[in-house]
This record gives C-alpha cells, structure tokens and sequence, in this order.
C-alpha cells in the first residue's frame, strides 16, 4: 500500500471515530442522564458494564501509550451517570493501584529511582492535597467546565510533545548535585550502560505544584505532564522518565486520594470494578501490543480524548448535557 | 545487572515493601468487595440503593445516607460496606508504609537532604490520612 494510501487510510480511521464516538458520547449522555432521572435498567448492570468499560480501557491505554488514569475521568464522567465527585475519586485510585503494581518491578530493575522521584514528589503530593481540597468544594460545573478545557490542553500535549531518547545534559544544576540525583542504567535498546544526570531542577520542581495541583483536582493520572517534565525539561533518559513518572503516581495520587476517601467520595461499587477492569485490561493489553499498530490506536484514543474533553466543557458551560 | 546500575540499598527496600502492600491492597480489595455484595454483613447503604445516590455530590450523599466521614468507619467494621472499604485504605496507606521504612536507612547512610525530604513527606501524608483536612461544604 503507498505511503499516501496508507495516511488516507488512517485519517479515514479517524474520522470514522470521531464520529461513532461523537454519536456514542451524546447518546451516553441522554442514558446516563435518563438513568439519573431513574431509568429501568438493572442497578447492577451499571457496575458490569463499568467493569467491561475500563478493561477495554485499560487495552487501549496500553496499546495507544496513553496512561489510563487519564482517559478513565474525563470518559467515565461522559458515559456513565455518577457524580463527578464519585468519578474522581475513582479515577485516583485507578490511577493509584496501576502505579502501585508497577512501581515496585521498575523500583528493582533500576529503571525507575527513588533519588530522581522524592523530591518532585514532595511538592506534587503537598500540591495534590489542595487540588483535591479545591475540586470537592468548587461547584461541580467549575470543575467538569476545567476538566474539559485541561483535557484537550491534555490533548494538544500528547498530540505534539516530542521525546528524546537520551538528552544531553551537558552540566548539571546545583540542586540535583547537592540532593546526588544522577544514575547509571542498562540500555537494552543499545546493549550498554548510560550514565545520566539531570540539570534546570528548580524549574522542574516549581512545575510539580501545578501538575500535583491538577493530579488531585481532576482525580487524573499526571504521565501526561510527569515525562515530558522530568525528560524534555530535567533531561533525564526517557526510560527513567516513564518509569519515574509511574512510580510519582504512586505518591502524588496517595496523598490526594485520602481526601477523597475522607470525604466519603469513594464508593466501592465504583471503584472496585473500574480497578479491576483497568488492571485486567492492561494485562492483556501488554499482550496485544506486540501485534498491534500503536500508532492508529493511539490517534483513536486521542480523538476520544479530546470528545470527551469537548463534551465535558460544553456540559460544564451548560450548552450539551 | 552488573554493581553499578543495582539501585541503592533504600530503592530496593521501598520496592519490597510496596509489592507486598500493594498485593495485600489488591487482595483485601476483591475480598472485602465480594463480602459486600454477598450481602453476608448488614450494611450501612443497602448495595441495590447506591445507584439512588451515585448522582449526587458526595456531600449530599453523606448527609442523606449516613455514612461515615474520615476515620468514623472504624466502629463500623461488622458491616459490608466498611469491609469492602478497607482494601482501599491499605492501598492508600501503603505508599506511608514504604517511607516509614526507608527513613532508617537514609538515617543511617546520613543523607540529610533525603532524611529531611522523607520526614516532611511522611507529615503531608499523616495530615492527609488524618482526616483533619477535607475539601467541599
């Protein structure tokens, strides 16, 4: 198939999907509106229906290298009929337990580090505390009107961040030197040992109030924000990024989940099924990423993102929903 | 992997610890749902009730169905809905766990900059699970 075949192809599979998910999202939206107003559907269909939702999710996730916690929020709050409240509270803890089951391998095999991660966590869980503080107490058409606006901010982020593989940081900053944040790890890729140091780390740091801040507000998970900071902006190797970024999670979404579940806005039948699915559904998703296409998938998924986002906007500016 | 990329002594420590209350979390998850739905305890909100309030602002939700707030579930625990609330609470606890853990080591290999840094971090997450501050009405 030629090069310009192959791209009409592709554009043609995404349009096809902003349309099924445009049709999908408002017809999601009358149902879970109508079952707000008390539909006849079986109470317990909502929680199957939850599990089956977040297992494709957490497949997609994988395949399309889009962090779940992200997709979860903006998409469960579009289709299905729980308060945002119940949804963030929710989304923390999905995006909480997939990075605490990651956590500990990438802790072992090196790839994540500790030294790198405590400091920006820190300031992000410090940070995540008053984003939740601040999400339960702002009305709920505030927050889902910001939630929409920072998921296709979100978008626009996953759409155009570059990645490097191995910055070049030619000096590193006084801080990292001080806190001795620098490392060596084994490359599989290139068969050899990469030494790497970090500089600009003030900036970083200062970064972290806004994305923890936004990590407990919206109940997201924050990968989005965490790799291109800690790899574009600090310089660290992107496998030590991504690795770091999900183990940050795994500290900055604690702190903003015990708000939610002071608060009681953690509902087990919401919240079991959806961790479930999630956990199960990027299990096999690992699996089917050997033979998928990543790169259709992840432009589908983004297109989803981005309705989703569209649609939480105009429902919080009280035009769609 | 050869002695130069091992992590160091606290990483592999933190990450110990975190599987197994990470794995306990998920267990006790599954668990404690699965005794809810069974209906085996009484519960505070009836299971087939919840879809009545899910709609609702978490405030409203609490005022109009009891349920406890902050650490007030801890009398409560004969009942399903607790128990099925408690793998969460390990889950959310966990990462707690794990600094408390590995303060010692940093205390010993006198890295003052991490000592400080954990010690503050165990603070924010106490004050965080203590329930003292809460957001909304």
């Amino acid at each position: 198939m030629s090069r310009a075949l192959r791209r009409f192809f592709s554009l043609f599979v995404v349009v096809v999907a902003v349309v099924i998910g445009l049709y999908g999202i408002a017809s999601a939206g009358e149902v879970a509106e109508a079952t707000r107003k008390g539909s006849t559907i079986v109470w317990w269909m909502w929680p199957v229906i939850l599990f089956v939702f977040t297992f494709l999710l957490g497949i997609l996730a994988v395949v399309a290298g889009v962090g779940g916690g992200v997709l979860f929020v903006p998409i469960v709050s579009s289709f299905f009929p729980f308060n945002l409240d119940f949804v963030r509270g929710a989304g923390l803890l999905v995006a909480l337990t997939g990075a605490l089951s990651a956590g500990p391998g990438l802790l072992k095999r090196g790839l994540a580090n500790l030294r790198l991660a405590l400091p920006m966590a820190l300031i992000a869980s410090t940070c995540s505390i008053f984003g939740a503080m601040v999400g339960l107490a702002l009305p709920t058409n505030v927050v889902q009107t910001a939630l929409g606006a920072t998921i296709i901010a979100i978008v626009v982020i996953m759409a155009t961040a570059k990645r490097s593989d191995f910055p070049e940081v030619k000096k590193p900053d006084a801080l990292s030197t001080v806190l001795r944040i620098s490392g060596i790890y084994y490359e599989e890729s290139v068969g050899k040992e990469i030494n790497w140091q970090i500089h600009r780390t003030p900036l970083g740091l200062s970064l972290f109030i806004l994305i923890g801040f936004m990590a407990g507000m919206f109940g997201l998970g924050a990968g989005w924000a965490n790799v291109p900071v800690l790899n574009l902006l600090l310089g660290a190797p992107l496998k030590i990024s991504v690795a770091t970024s999900v183990f940050l999670l795994s500290i900055t979404d604690t702190a903003a989940a015990w708000v939610y579940i002071n608060k009681g806005a953690v509902l087990p039948l919401i919240a079991v099924p959806s961790v479930a699915g999630m956990m199960l559904g990027t299990r096999i998703g690992v699996r089917i990423l050997a033979r998928a296409k990543p790169k259709a998938v992840k432009w589908i998924v983004i297109s989803f993102l981005f309705l989703a986002g569209l649609r939480a906007l105009l429902k919080g500016l009280g035009i769609w929903g | 992997m050869s002695n130069k990329t091992k992590p160091s002594e606290e990483q592999l420590k933190y990450a110990s610890v975190l599987q197994k209350v990470s794995l306990g979390g998920l267990a006790l998850l599954v668990i404690g749902f699965f005794v809810y739905l069974s209906g085996v305890l009484p519960t505070i909100v009836p299971v087939e009730k919840i879809p009545e309030y899910w709609g609702m602002r978490v405030h409203d939700f609490v005022e109009e169905t009891g349920m406890p707030k902050g650490w007030s579930w801890l009398p409560l625990l004969g009942h399903g809905d607790i128990v099925s609330f408690l793998g969460i609470i390990l889950l959310a606890a966990g990462t707690l766990v794990c600094f408390a853990v590995v303060l010692p080591a940093f205390l010993r290999k006198k890295d003052t900059p991490y000592v400080i840094i954990v010690f503050i971090q165990i603070l924010i997450l106490l004050l965080a699970a203590s329930g003292i501050i809460t957001g909304g009405h």
